[in-house]
């Protein structure tokens, strides 16, 4: 059994948190899509008691079933005010006892060998992956060979929505700011450490470690969230190296660029790794207002923002979870629509690509909206 | 594996559909009990309540009678669910069956704000409610802190009270109207009104029945508008007696203020730390008065001086305003304590008039002080008495000891409400932590007129069984 495999500090969360009145409830969009008691962070937490206790650890199938029935969206962490509980850091623990005990589902251990080869996800049911070097190679022609600033699109944009990732490229081109881009793509490691493997995380970390070293760059933007969150929390690259995300670099360069033509009304989504787990919402509204877009707020934004179900693996393991998430998303946004949004436009190439299609308007990443205004103006 | 017939599991998907029936052990253990602080002692103990055979979720009340019917006619028992966060063990389906999960009726059905009045199904949380309230300018003034924990059928099946119940009333007085399920399927239509007067008031046979009856599938609940203007105020008086004496006089004189808490000695110390008022002896007072500004204004006024005259001096009313940031905090101790081994956690809330109340606060203290932390605060003012609150911690010397003290616990609380002719509950419900006391709460009348009432509603005995001491 894997018992030990769970850090001491995860064991008392597990147990506080299996022993609280349930005090997030209304936050978790699993248990909100499911209406199952055993889906919130209660409920999953009661399953790591059992397994410390039981017989089959960790890998007891309802242990692994809660584990994986949670986007990591953070939403939990807003109202919990439990000391030593952060719901996401007992979910990835608990994640890596599953490995260990050698229960991740299997589609969790195609993604993490997927994503050490270097290959991104660009379809999650049936989930397809593919070498992202062509993607890579457009942003190149973009890109300034020597400058100190690399951009870092992320699996999330080079696989879902590659016209993210080039847009990226477009905006800072057309802000005047020089970037380059890796020789190949490096995942961060998050997929490694959705699916438990730490290992893995570990080498994919330190192998785009390097190459930020070997890019000899002063500073780092990133793209997908929960890849500029990873970076943040684990700073891979050598020191004094900066990373940021890409909104902030944008927000940046547009402020001193001067302001374009009005834009009309745009709805905003905030993605849970930016503005849950970075705080990072005032970039990216600075983005669209300077772009003379007047931001329509949606019903849960900032801290409360609703998750589009794409982080965590969730689309992998429970896809029908991970459509309920965006459909409670979408009738937000649907909503925002009817209070005049002409577009939605979120910071995240992922909740992009899972929103549209399933919204009213139109959905750019931020980088697309930013990209296009630019262009419009010259 | 499911003890469940198979031609009733294939009733029950014909009616709600395949998604809507699991009989998987980790679905039906979450919903083996609520938060019935027995029940978290046993679970801690490494015991593991059965739980229901099967977890079923309606989204319609047509599937709700249809599962209701099905169950009745295989002589199967079902419990509703809301949230499960019922503190009595009420929602614990103890012969098995069927647990009917609530939570996929969570619509906002209609607003009459002409009237003041918004239809919604039971399983909307009372946050969700509230929120679309505030949207509109109105609340329905419900604020338990389990606001956003809870469900609206599960306030109305407990007969819930919320923090400002002194003003805008207990559940029991915001619902105009309700529908509900017969045990056996029957649907049952009892339309809102202001107010009626033609034979008994049907209505309220539902408030408080803990799923005994039926389920309810739609309420009406009353709205207020928003105060224009909340006027705090925080005092401490030289002792419990004289702070129980203002209270007293000032709900008498027909004063309403939403909040009103005083808390004994004991709880004061507790509560003056936390709340940054002064060196915590004597008993605190916290209140507000809110509605049209120039009311509040002269309600709060009214407070202060009837408090002053009963030897209170009064606080920085920031105090009202920390206790305000943190309302709906308590259940935040209970994760962090009840874990260890031996711990006992627990509240109980008993009612009595003001000439017996005094009588009640000494005898809780007279029997549990000494085993067990004993805070009380009085809360929930009527004029002819209030709710006395009290919370208990300790810990028992190892964990085999720990059910053993809860239930001392409860004798002895029991037992000081029976010695002072006390009511046993006063918002929490019965469940399984009252039902032996029943018979002394409701005389051998009273205990008849409710079997008769449960024998003609469910002769089958399928709705919710083995509660109320029945
Ligand atoms: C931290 C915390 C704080 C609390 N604070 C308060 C407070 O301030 N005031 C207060 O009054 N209570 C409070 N409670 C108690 C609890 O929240 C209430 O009893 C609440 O009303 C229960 O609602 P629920 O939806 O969780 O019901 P459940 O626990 O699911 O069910 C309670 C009972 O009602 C029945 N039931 C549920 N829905 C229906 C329905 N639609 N039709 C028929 N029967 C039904 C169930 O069968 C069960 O018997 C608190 C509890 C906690 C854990
Ligand atoms: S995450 Fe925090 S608030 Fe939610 S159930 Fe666990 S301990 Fe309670
Ligand atoms: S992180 Fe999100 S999905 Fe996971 S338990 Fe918390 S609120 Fe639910």
């Amino acid at each position: 059994m894997s018992a030990a495999a769970l850090p001491e500090a995860q064991v008392v969360a597990a147990q506080r948190c299996a022993s609280c009145p349930k005090m997030c409830r209304s936050a978790c969009p699993t248990l909100a899509v499911t209406a199952n008691e055993r889906h919130q962070p209660w409920g999953h937490a009661r399953t790591v008691v059992a397994a410390l206790g039981g017989q089959d650890g960790f890998a007891e199938p309802a242990t692994v079933a809660a584990a994986f029935a949670c986007a990591t969206c953070g939403a939990c962490t807003v109202p919990c005010l439990v000391k030593g509980v952060e719901t996401t850091e007992l979910s990835w623990a608990v994640r890596a006892a599953v490995f260990d005990a050698g229960a991740t589902p299997a589609a969790g251990l195609r993604a993490v060998a997927e994503a050490s080869a270097g290959r991104v996800r660009v379809a999650d049911s049936p989930p397809a992956w593919t070498d992202p070097a062509a993607t890579l190679d457009a942003l190149r022609r973009l890109a300034t060979p020597g400058a100190d600033l690399l951009l870092l699109p992320g699996c999330g944009a080079l696989g879902h929505r590659p016209e993210a990732a080039l847009a990226a490229g477009r905006a800072l081109r057309g802000l005047r700011i020089a970037f380059t881009v890796l020789d190949e793509h490096r995942c961060c490691g998050a997929p490694a450490r959705s699916f438990g493997d730490t290992a893995a995380a570990v080498a994919m970390l330190d192998r785009l470690g390097a190459a930020i070293a070997a890019a000899a760059v002063r500073r780092v933007a990133v793209q997908s969230p929960s890849c500029a969150h990873l970076l943040a929390t684990h700073a891979p690259g050598p020191a004094g190296v900066a990373v940021e995300p890409l909104a902030g670099v944008l927000a940046a360069g547009l402020a001193s660029a001067g302001t374009p033509a009005g834009h009309g009304r745009v709805a905003y989504h905030d993605p849970c790794f930016l503005a849950r787990h970075l705080d990072h919402t005032a970039e990216p509204r600075a983005v669209l207002r300077t772009l003379g877009h007047e931001v329509v707020e949606l019903r849960g934004r900032g801290a409360t923002t609703a998750c589009s179900g794409g982080g965590g693996g969730l689309p992998l393991t429970h896809p029908a979870i991970a459509d309920g998430y965006r459909d409670r998303l979408a009738a937000a946004v649907a909503e925002a629509a009817g209070a005049g949004a002409a577009a939605l436009v979120t910071g995240c190439a992922t909740c992009a690509a899972r929103l549209a299609g399933a919204v009213p308007v139109p959905v750019l990443e931020l980088a697309e909206a930013c990209a296009a205004a630019l262009e419009a103006r010259r | 594996m499911s003890l469940l017939a198979p031609a009733l599991l294939d009733e029950l998907r014909a009616a709600v559909g395949d998604a809507g029936v699991s009989t998987d052990p980790a679905d039906r253990d979450a919903v083996a009990h609520d938060l019935w602080p027995r029940a978290l002692i046993r679970e801690r103990g490494g015991e593991r309540l059965p739980g229901p055979d099967a977890v079923v979720w309606p989204s319609t009340r047509g599937q709700v009678a249809a599962v209701c019917a099905a169950c009745h006619r295989a002589e199967i028992p079902f419990t509703p669910f809301g949230a499960g966060t019922g503190v009595c063990g009420a929602a614990i389906p103890v012969r098995g069956g069927v647990v009917l999960d609530l939570k996929r009726l969570d619509r906002i059905l209609d607003w009459d704000l002409e009237t003041g009045w918004v239809r919604v199904e039971p399983g909307l949380l009372g946050s969700r409610l509230e929120d679309a309230c505030r949207e509109r300018g109105r609340t329905t003034g419900h604020h338990p802190s389990s606001l956003a924990l809870s469900t609206v059928g599960g306030f109305v099946a407990t007969r819930s009270a919320g923090q400002l119940s002194t003003r805008y009333g207990r559940i029991d007085d915001l619902v105009a109207g309700l529908e509900a399920v017969l045990p056996d399927g029957t649907e049952v239509s009892l339309r809102p009104e202001p107010a009626a007067g033609a034979g008994p008031d049907l209505r309220r046979l539902f408030l408080g029945s803990e799923g005994g009856f039926g389920v309810i599938v739609e309420v009406t609940l009353r709205l207020h508008p928003l105060p224009e203007r909340r006027v705090d105020h925080a005092a401490v008086f030289g002792g419990f007696a004289e702070g129980i004496a203002a209270v007293r006089e000032l709900l008498q004189a027909g004063l309403r203020p939403s909040l009103l808490r005083l808390y004994d000695l004991a709880d004061t110390a507790l509560q003056a730390a936390e709340l940054g008022v002064g060196e915590g002896s004597g008993a605190l007072l916290l209140a507000s008065c809110e509605g049209r500004a120039a009311v509040a204004e002269a309600e709060a006024a009214e407070l202060a001086a009837i408090c002053a005259a009963h030897g209170a001096s009064a606080r920085d009313p920031a105090a009202v305003e920390a206790w305000y940031t943190r309302r709906d905090d308590i259940g935040f101790a209970q994760a962090r304590y009840l874990p260890l081994a031996g711990a006992v956690l627990d509240t109980v809330e008993l009612a009595a008039p003001w000439s017996r109340l005094a009588a009640l606060h000494e005898a809780v203290r007279r029997r549990i002080g000494g085993r067990l932390i004993v805070l009380c605060h009085l809360s929930h003012g009527y004029p002819d008495g209030a709710c006395l609150y009290f919370s208990f911690a300790g810990v028992a010397e190892e964990e085999a000891g720990a059910v053993p003290l809860h239930e001392l616990l409860w004798e002895e609380v029991m037992a000081a409400a029976a010695e002072t002719g006390a009511s046993i509950a006063h918002h929490h419900g019965a469940g399984l932590a009252r039902a032996p006391y029943m018979a002394a709460e409701l005389g051998a009348g009273g205990v008849e007129v409710l079997r008769r009432l449960k024998a003609a509603l469910d002769p089958g005995g399928v709705a919710n069984p083995g509660k109320w001491g029945l």
